[in-house]
């Protein structure tokens, strides 16, 4: 699984599930919670979605916005989880 | 011990300079001692049924996990006896005459027992920390605790006793370990959190509070519409900066010993929907119920349909999460209303937005988000009818805010003490940092500064300090 491979997967069920929008130009480093795009709320589809996708359980108190605000925050989250490198 | 008292205060200059006269290793044994000597000034029984708490729940994480493995029994073991305690303080004075008296009515024994028995203080705040730290142990997030003073002292830290904050033990315990770092920006830190918690309780609550007819909550329908809608915001206000005072107050003593307590507030009043309000007002709270409730409902229904559209995950994780928040308040009726209607406010709130593109709150028009932002505080006004009366008179409420009899001008110092508390939320809101005040030049700090103190002085003069309303849970 390709640390790029997540992130788009992970772009493109955030910009069609959670923000509803497909065109949105969703970037890398965008603060998701803070800015927000999405509440912390939904972290919870993330976390099935990580689940379902990637066969990752995120724990719920991993979910937080300090782990996953931005793209590449859940991208490192997801890796890290699975015990794999993050570099 | 009021923690607004001179009493207090003397006790925690006391506390503060034993503090740091001992050696590193023994600042935690005296921060438990006076912690235990605080809580015997409430009632000598306290201590003791906290430390039986403590030692139960701390028996109980150790055996949690059995070679790694976790044992599910003895985690809902340790949530029910934990129930069990809160249920049995919290409500024995109500139920327990009242089975009496239906076995005396039922040609039973004839009972003359009375039945007196004690709310510790905080409790309620006692137990969701307790299980969250089961949960958190059982689930491998983290390690049992192994020294029973540190675990003592998560439990029974006197700055957080009362109401809170509720702290997680995965934040709050490792502070106790850590070398604790206090200097001249954490004291300046600490000093400014004390003040403007002071000026929120006894300069704004407790103003408002003194001039809100008692009858209003009592008997509405001896009040015109204009009257009921004046003295319900009044009250919103009052419970907030009461609340959100008492914080403040207890964040700054607990930063003079090096140790940061949770935030519970952050600018309620400026949220632009309900699940923004939700993560803004009584924060550690809202949170506890987002992790232990929300989240592992709605992620067990999102495994059957990851749709946002997913009906039942729409449903019935906020219900719950509000439903069991109305309970832990009180478990009446009009707290279990009062959490059903805010549980609804987040179910249609997340319904209406599902049709339309995430706009972010910050870059709509500001017109929209100031409309939004009364929407919200006009619904969670209307919601707290429940919270601070029960169903008859909050029926009785509703009615007469539609009789609008008499017009009648409002005290003076409510609106005066409602633009203090907007204005302080202003500035925190604006450069996002709740001390904003000293970032300013050092004349207007002193000034500031010099204005609080004589108003704290005058409004205590005026009135002597109330209870806390939050310790009443």
């Amino acid at each position: 699984m390709e640390k790029k491979e997540i992130k788009e997967k992970l772009r493109t069920f955030i910009c069609t599930e959670l923000i509803r929008n497909p065109a949105y130009p969703l970037s890398d480093d965008e603060p998701l919670i803070t800015g927000g795009l999405i509440d912390s709320f939904s972290l919870a589809q993330i976390g099935v979605f990580a689940e379902v996708t990637f066969g990752v359980y995120i724990p719920d108190i991993d979910l937080t916005v300090e782990n996953v605000n931005t793209l590449n925050q859940m991208v490192i989250c997801i890796l890290k989880t699975a015990g794999k490198n993050v570099d | 011990m009021n923690i607004t008292s001179l009493i207090f205060c003397g006790f925690v200059i006391i506390v503060v300079a034993l503090y740091y006269i001992i050696p590193r290793r023994a600042q935690n044994y005296l921060l438990l001692t006076a912690s235990y000597v605080f809580f015997a000034t409430w009632a000598w029984q306290f201590p003791l049924i906290l430390f039986v708490l403590t030692l139960l729940n701390f028996k109980l994480a150790q055996w949690l996990r059995y070679r790694e493995r976790p044992r599910p029994a003895i985690l809902w073991s340790g949530i029910g006896v934990n129930i069990l305690a809160l249920a049995f303080f919290k409500y024995s004075n109500f139920f327990v005459p009242e089975m009496l008296g239906l076995l005396q009515g039922t040609g039973g024994q004839s009972f003359s027992l009375a039945v007196n028995i004690l709310l510790p203080v905080g409790l309620s705040y006692r137990i969701l920390e307790n299980i969250s730290y089961l949960a958190d142990v059982y689930r491998g997030q983290i390690p049992a605790a192994s020294n029973l003073t540190d675990f003592s002292l998560y439990s029974a830290y006197f700055p957080k006793l009362l109401s809170g904050p509720i702290e997680r033990a995965r934040s709050f315990m490792p502070q106790l370990t850590q070398q604790r770092i206090v200097d001249n920006d954490t004291i300046t830190r600490s000093f400014t959190l004390i003040v403007i918690g002071l000026v929120r309780k006894i300069v704004i609550a407790d103003t408002i509070s003194g001039v809100i007819p008692r009858g209003v909550f009592v008997t509405p329908m001896n009040y015109s519409g204009l009257e009921l809608s004046t003295w319900l915001v009044a009250e919103t206000f009052v419970i907030y900066n009461d609340f959100a005072g008492y914080t403040d107050i207890v964040r700054g003593v607990s930063g003079l010993f090096g140790i940061e307590l949770s935030r519970n507030f952050s600018h309620p009043f400026f949220s632009r929907n309900f699940f923004e309000m939700w993560t803004r007002w009584h924060i550690t709270l809202s949170f506890w119920l987002r992790d232990y409730i929300y989240m592992p409902l709605s992620r067990a229904l999102l495994r059957r349909n990851l749709s946002s559209r997913n009906t039942l995950n729409l449903i019935i994780p906020p219900m719950a999460a509000m439903l069991i928040s109305g309970l832990w308040h009180w478990a009446t009726i009009h707290m279990l209303m009062w959490g059903a209607v805010v549980g609804l406010y987040l179910v249609f709130g997340r319904i209406l937005s599902l049709w339309r593109p995430v706009i972010q709150p910050d870059k709509q028009p500001m017109w929209r988000q100031i409309i939004k932002m009364l929407a919200v505080f006009l619904l969670i006004n209307l919601s707290l009818i429940f919270f601070h009366m029960d169903l008859p008179t909050a029926i009785n409420f509703f009615r007469g805010l539609f009789i609008w009899k008499k017009l009648t001008m409002p005290d003076l110092h409510v609106p005066l003490m409602i633009g203090l508390s907007l204005l302080i939320d202003y500035f925190q809101y604006r450069h996002k940092d709740e001390v904003v005040f000293l970032r300013w030049p050092r004349l207007v700090q002193s000034t500031v500064l010099a204005v609080a103190i004589l108003a704290i002085f005058l409004a205590t003069l005026m009135k002597p300090a109330t209870p806390f309303i939050y310790q009443g849970f």
